[in-house]
């Protein structure tokens, strides 16, 4: 005998395109932590990752209607998330071209509950590294995707997110041991 | 046997080596102290980086999150065509101005057929009544239910349709002012309506 569970993921998919707000609230509580821990990932901003999380939220609902699962909502998710997050690396950019601040930014008084020495400078390597191997690293580290998986996100082959990933780590080992 | 490379030790971290590969690795690993120390390397760089990762906690609690959202997302998902809201009152309008304009026009029709420079409506619309069925309830009704004088002006054909020209355009005049009216109502509740969603 089956058990009524609530509605399944493809329901409220459906149920949010018609334009039940109820059923996107469960799938933005759903997905809420891994869009802003990869946003986070992406901006070493707290501010920024929330901004990035509310505008990918909103993203997600006008595009809701034309949405067709050809892979996982997640991938979906995690494609619109690093898309967005990179889009508001370079208008960072324009802000202060040729400006190497951005590499360390300044704390936000919130984020000092984030400042434990040694994660902070783990965040500011992470940080230093080009975006794109640093989005590869944040999917595989912090959201434990697989390589297929970080494939379909980025949308590149998978011999190329292998050697971003194997990229980032050497970069960021040799910027720790510089550090420590 | 040769030492394996990062990217081998990297993947077997990731758990991304077939079952093949992973067997060789190990089979490596129990007689080679230094590739162990190597894997022991990178296994600790990546627990290290995922203890980077932010708790939960350091962001809005999720209650927050969706009230500062949900105050921006548009009520509906937009509509297919942007202008079908908009249809009614737009098909509203374009009804009355088509009324009021057949109106106009039948009005001036019978006012130069009143005037004699174009047949007359009213004998026209007599010829038509002798060959319908309302030809006896017509007959019944004109002569002997309007007074002497009136029915004599009723019936000469001229007047007749001055007459029924007048009827015609003011009950005309009453549909045309009920359309315009709900057109305007439509209109204005959209107006409201999208107020209300960008505010
Ligand atoms: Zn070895």
């Amino acid at each position: 005998m089956s058990e009524r569970e609530g509605p399944t993921e493809r329901e409220l998919i459906q149920a949010a395109a018609a334009g039940n707000m109820g059923a996107f609230a469960q799938l933005v509580q759903t997905y809420r932590a891994r869009v802003l821990r990869t946003a986070y990932g992406l901006l070493g901003s707290l501010e920024e990752a929330e901004d990035v999380a509310q505008e990918v939220f909103i993203k997600v609902w006008k595009g809701l209607p034309n949405y067709r699962p050809s892979g996982s909502l997640a991938n979906w998710l995690y494609r619109i998330t690093v898309n967005t997050a990179i889009d508001t690396l370079r208008k960072r950019h324009e802000t202060f071209p040729l400006d190497g601040q951005e590499l360390d930014p300044q704390p936000h008084p919130e984020e000092t509950v984030l400042r434990h020495d040694r994660q902070s400078q783990v965040r500011a390597a992470i940080q230093a590294l080009p975006s794109n191997a640093r989005a590869a690293l944040i999917l595989r580290e912090y959201e434990q995707l697989s390589y297929k998986e970080i494939a379909a996100v980025l949308q590149i082959p998978l011999g190329t997110v292998m050697s971003r990933l194997n990229y980032a780590r050497n970069r960021l080992k040799e910027l720790l041991e510089e550090t420590s | 046997m040769e030492h394996p490379n990062d990217l081998i030790l990297q993947m077997h971290i990731d758990g991304e080596l077939d079952e093949e590969a992973r067997q060789r690795l190990q089979a490596h690993l129990t007689h080679c102290a230094t590739c162990r120390e190597r894997l022991r390397g990178w296994e600790l760089l990546s627990q290290t980086i995922q203890a980077s990762a932010p708790p939960e906690e350091a962001f809005s609690r999720s209650g927050i999150f969706w009230a500062r959202l949900a105050g921006k997302l548009p009520q509906k998902p937009p509509s297919p065509w942007p202008w079908a809201p908009y249809l009614p009152p737009i098909l509203l309008g374009l009804a009355a101005i088509c009324l009021d304009v057949l109106l106009t026009l039948a009005f001036g029709l019978s006012t130069l057929a009143w005037l004699g420079f174009l047949p007359s409506f009213g004998s026209t619309f007599y010829h038509w009544l002798e060959g319908s069925p309302f030809k006896s309830l017509f007959s019944l009704f004109i002569p002997q239910g309007i007074p002497g004088p009136w029915s004599q002006l009723i019936a000469s054909p001229g007047t007749m349709g001055m007459v029924l020209a007048l009827v015609f355009f003011g009950g005309g005049l009453l549909v045309v002012t009920v359309l315009y009216l709900s057109w305007a109502l439509c209109w204005t509740r959209l107006d409201r309506s999208a107020q209300k969603g960008g505010g």
